[in-house]
């Protein structure tokens, strides 16, 4: 790594140009660069107490297009330095650079102590308290170096070769091309070194590729879409998918209303994700516990936890359909899980039972006499069948196959019965075959009711879900592997205007 | 060449010579202003500007906030008991002088109705309290007289303004709350906000308003039938109930140093005083008091003990007065500590052995018994074994020097419920079963400090309820008693 330095010899009183400055050929930091960072910055604290530094770095190059015609192409990268200084009988202080010269750095922990002292809220280590567990990370390996490596050429060839095809039969494309790549660092003053503590994280790094598009005719009354994201864009084929867009707007050209009501549905892959995620979301065991969500039972007035009656919840019970088993496995790099030293192999349903619900490491401790938190389903695997989509709409008398849904909203946190629209391809299968397409429905069903009428599986795949900058803010990514589906008795409630 | 253009010319030269002269002067003059220095504009808020009611109350509140930071910086009261006079001393002037001059543009007579809360307040700060009157007064004025709801909805804002503002306005609190009960509520209800006004009373330290409003509680609680005792509002009243609020006032009227008074004589006469006293106003039998006192204080067993010689001891020591102190670690994390060992946050959960602190520092003698029944965790330490979850606390709670306080852990017996779900579900530790006392009465309330008990020289159970000032007073009478010749009602 070359840092470009200015000298010090500025005029008092002049702001200083910006001296961190990553030379051209290296985009993100080394496990080595994070940690002289650190040990500089530790070094530059005065006042005793401890000093946590979170060092993360990033390489972001994107294209995006409109109407047949790129509207933005661009390689950005910066790199984050938060330091907290917890100065004894001051206070608890923070402050962020992107700057990593002594000076910047100096002046950083300055100001971190500075506001530490203008907390007004002296601290002392509350003593005889036991030092934090040490953690031992999961070896993942979810970084590429094809995408690491995907140039702005590249990004635009790619663009062009999906562009053309649509603008040849006279469509109008949109689309997203994005590679990403990090590295995040957190460690304390107190094991500079290691071995580090479960609230420590060793220097790990991560990349994470997207591609997706639409197309649409020139009169608005078709629209396909389809895309995909993954850690490695080798397994992204940008071809495929743009000839999938453009076959879906083709066929989803001069819909017809149909009466909302209850239809069998094929659900895509990327339908089932997205209705997956109301499920997702609703995975916390405390809530369960409280009596809320679709996981609580009932009061247990025989037990007694404190003072307070139990609530039992469904863990155990068989709650979807047999044939559904959802997993995490951190090893499984296209999950995209970053490493955390509690990570294990985990089945949320197994075989349709219930299985585990998220927690935090408070709870752990408290009720289970544990010291782990166990995450929630960010990042699963969901079993499926051998059914083809084909087969599934072969053996459909009348049904619907849906591409996608958006916009969706939970509106009832006990069944999760949620509400959302059909978008980019919608069509009416009568007697084995796609008969027509369909103008967009709203629905209104629970995935839970969804996956407990459930017909045909297929082959699980990956799916679209990208979510950006995760890891520099702390959210945890949700890549999903899911087959598409059969289910009976879908409830669509009303028709949308939308494509 | 004619006269006219020979004129014509001369007067042009002049035109551009002044309009040369004039482009040098402007150029040297706009010159002159870029190198004036950049000077920084005055950013002085002028909080008389302010033209919104809420922009006042925000803006008297930063000024509030600056004052309480500025105040830590010389003293951080962690250790300290807390002040009950606090509440009626005057907010420091730069409060008082930003409210009064923020709320200068606001006229009482014309202010929105619908700003009255906010506006109260504000006049109170600014100490423009015949103000804040009007306003209340013009409010209660715009209310129909169908509107009885909303009327008690409005002068419960303003009891709540009046004893929540510092310093506190008890005088307007009792004027509003004593006209409500005298115009037309019922017994409970009057009942209910005598008690109201005792407790905001005793709690601002308004000794004598708190014993007054008391007297008014239990008169009215004497005046109660059998069926109103027995009603829902009379049950659900207080946070504990009708009788427990009968028992506050009971216990203001006849004050601590009535109480310290009989203790000097013995504890079986101090027990007695406030069974009777009990029995009297509530129409309960004496020994429904659901409180301990006069009980013998059961000997602690222990699995582990700390120091590890007091194992053989008796404890409470017989011959000492004796603190028997309940750990109750069920929300050690979260509630009380915060994941860095750095925190600040645990004033909550040390605020416990600060008092003890004190204690033992003003009484030597005393024989402090910490008793703990192990949960299975402690903070983010691995799950610990019971003996290493007793050494964790004997670790934690010795820097804070207690003198003559040992700690006692029982392994709690437990059980989990079946997997999947596997949660621990504890059973109550021998100690905290010994230390329960009929129905009502459990050491481990289970919803944070847990049960803390005064035990005389004599193992009889003196104090539960440890409000500073009168705990030190009973205390002392115990000790002046032993010196005097112990316990009378035992010889």
């Amino acid at each position: 790594m070359k840092i470009r330095t200015t000298s010090s010899g500025t005029a008092r009183g002049r702001r200083a140009e910006p001296k961190r400055l990553l030379a051209d050929e290296e985009r993100i930091l080394t496990k080595e660069e994070c940690e002289a960072i650190a040990r500089r910055i530790f070094a530059f604290a005065r006042g005793g107490g401890e000093t946590q530094v979170q060092i993360g770095s990033w390489t972001s190059g994107e294209l995006r297009w409109a109407r047949n015609r790129v509207s933005l192409a661009s390689e950005r990268r910066d790199v984050q330095i938060e330091i907290h200084r917890l100065v004894p009988d001051k206070g608890a202080g923070q402050a962020s650079t992107n700057q990593f010269d002594d000076e910047s750095l100096e002046s950083a922990v300055r100001s971190a102590e500075r506001n530490a002292a203008a907390e007004h809220r002296p601290m002392r280590p509350t003593p005889g308290l036991p030092a934090w567990p040490i953690g031992t990370w999961p070896q993942t390996a979810i970084w590429s170096d094809s995408t690491y490596n995907l140039s702005t050429e590249t990004r635009g060839e790619v663009a062009r070769s999906v562009i053309e095809p649509a603008e040849a039969k006279g469509y109008l494309s949109a689309g997203y091309i994005e590679a990403h790549a990090g590295t995040t660092m957190r460690v304390s003053s107190e094991r500079p070194a290691g071995p580090y503590a479960v609230v420590d994280v060793p220097y790990s790094k991560w990349t994470q590729a997207q591609c997706s598009m639409t197309v649409r005719d020139q009169q608005g009354s078709g629209s396909g879409w389809s895309g995909l994201s993954s850690y490695d864009w080798q397994s992204i084929d940008p071809a495929t998918l743009g000839a999938r867009a453009i076959q879906k707007c083709e066929a989803s050209r001069n819909p017809v209303v149909l009466e909302p009501g209850r239809y069998t549905v094929i659900l895509e892959p990327q339908a089932v994700a997205n209705l997956m995620q109301v499920i997702v979301a609703s995975m916390g065991r405390i809530d369960a516990e409280s009596g809320g969500g679709p996981w609580t039972l009932a009061v247990d007035d025989a037990v007694q936890i404190g003072p307070q009656p139990v609530w039992r919840t469904k863990l155990g019970l068989k709650v979807i359909d047999e044939r559904i088993t959802i997993d995490h496995d951190p090893f499984d790099p296209r999950l995209g899980v970053l490493p955390q030293p509690w990570m294990e192999p985990l089945t949320f349903f197994d075989k349709g039972v219930l299985m585990n619900l998220e927690y935090t490491r408070d709870y752990a401790i408290t009720y289970l006499d544990k010291n782990a938190p166990r995450r929630g389903m960010w990042g699963y695997r969901m079993s499926g069948g051998t059914t083809s989509v084909d087969e599934m709409i072969a053996s459909t008398q009348r049904g619907l196959l849906v591409t996608r849904f958006s916009d969706i909203r939970n509106l009832d946190g006990g069944s999760l019965l949620s509400t959302g629209l059909t978008r980019d391809g919608l069509w009416l299968i009568e007697h084995g075959k796609i008969s027509k397409a369909v103008k967009n429905l709203r629905f209104t069903e629970s995935p839970l009711f969804v996956l407990n009428s459930i017909e045909q599986l297929g082959v699980p795949v990956p799916v679209f879900r990208p979510v950006r900058n995760a890891y520099e803010q702390g959210i945890p990514l949700t890549p999903a592997i899911v087959p598409p589906l059969k289910a009976r008795d879908f409830s669509f409630t009303s028709t949308i205007d939308a494509i | 060449m004619p006269t006219f253009i020979c004129q014509h010319a001369r007067w042009a030269s002049h035109r551009v010579a002044h309009f040369a002269a004039l482009c040098v002067a402007l150029t040297l003059a706009s010159s002159a202003a870029a190198q004036t220095r950049f000077a920084w504009p005055d950013t002085t808020v002028d909080i008389s500007k302010y033209t919104t009611v809420d922009l006042c109350l925000a803006a008297v509140q930063r000024v509030r906030e600056g004052q309480i930071a500025f105040g830590r910086q010389g003293v951080w009261r962690d250790t300290m008991p807390s002040d009950p006079q606090e509440p009626l001393r005057p907010l420091p002037a730069p409060v008082a002088q930003a409210a009064t001059r923020c709320v200068a543009r606001f006229d009482p007579r014309t202010a929105k109705l619908t700003d009255f809360a906010q506006l109260m307040q504000l006049y109170l700060v600014a100490d423009r309290d015949a103000d804040s009157k009007a306003l209340l007064d013009r409010r209660l004025a715009a209310i129909t007289t169908k509107g009885t709801r909303e009327r008690i909805a409005v002068e419960d804002s303003a009891v709540l303004i009046y004893l929540s503002v510092q310093p506190r306005r008890l005088d307007a609190a009792e004027q509003l709350l004593v006209a409500r009960a005298r115009g037309g509520a019922d017994r409970l209800d009057r009942m209910a906000l005598y008690y109201r006004l005792m407790d905001a009373a005793r709690q601002a330290g308004d000794t004598s308003r708190s014993r007054r409003v008391a007297k008014w509680v239990v008169a009215v609680a004497d005046s109660l039938t059998s069926d109103e005792r027995e009603s829902d509002k009379f049950t659900r009243m207080g946070s504990e109930g009708g009788n427990l609020v009968v028992f506050a006032a009971m216990f203001e009227i006849v004050g601590s140093k009535t109480l310290t008074d009989s203790l000097r004589h013995s504890t079986k006469a101090m027990a007695n005083l406030l069974r009777t006293m009990w029995s009297q106003f509530t129409k309960e039998r004496p020994e429904a008091l659901p409180f301990p006192l006069g009980e013998r204080a059961p000997t602690i067993t222990g699995d582990f003990w700390y120091p590890r010689e007091a194992s053989g001891e008796k404890h409470p020591a017989p011959g000492h007065v004796s603190i028997v102190e309940f750990v109750d670690a069920s929300r050690l994390y979260g509630a009380c500590m915060n994941d860095s060992p750095w925190s600040a946050i645990s004033d909550y959960c040390v605020s416990n052995w600060y008092f003890l602190r004190r204690l033992s520092n003003r009484f030597p003698g005393l024989d402090i018994t910490l008793v703990l029944g192990t949960r299975g965790n402690f903070l983010h330490a691995p799950p610990p074994s019971p003996a290493e979850e007793a050494e964790l606390y004997h670790n934690w709670i010795d820097p804070y020097h207690i003198k003559g306080t040992v700690l006692s852990a029982t392994a709690r017996p437990f059980w989990n419920l079946p997997e999947p779900d596997g949660r621990r579900v504890d059973k109550p530790a021998p100690n905290s079963v010994a230390y329960s006392f009929g129905k009502s009465f459990s050491s481990e309330q289970g919803n944070g400090l847990g049960g803390r008990y005064l035990v005389d020289q004599d193992g009889l159970i003196v104090d539960v309820f440890f409000n500073e000032s009168a705990t030190f007073g009973f205390i002392d009478a115990l000790i002046q008693r032993e010196k005097a010749g112990g316990d009378r009602a035992s010889k």
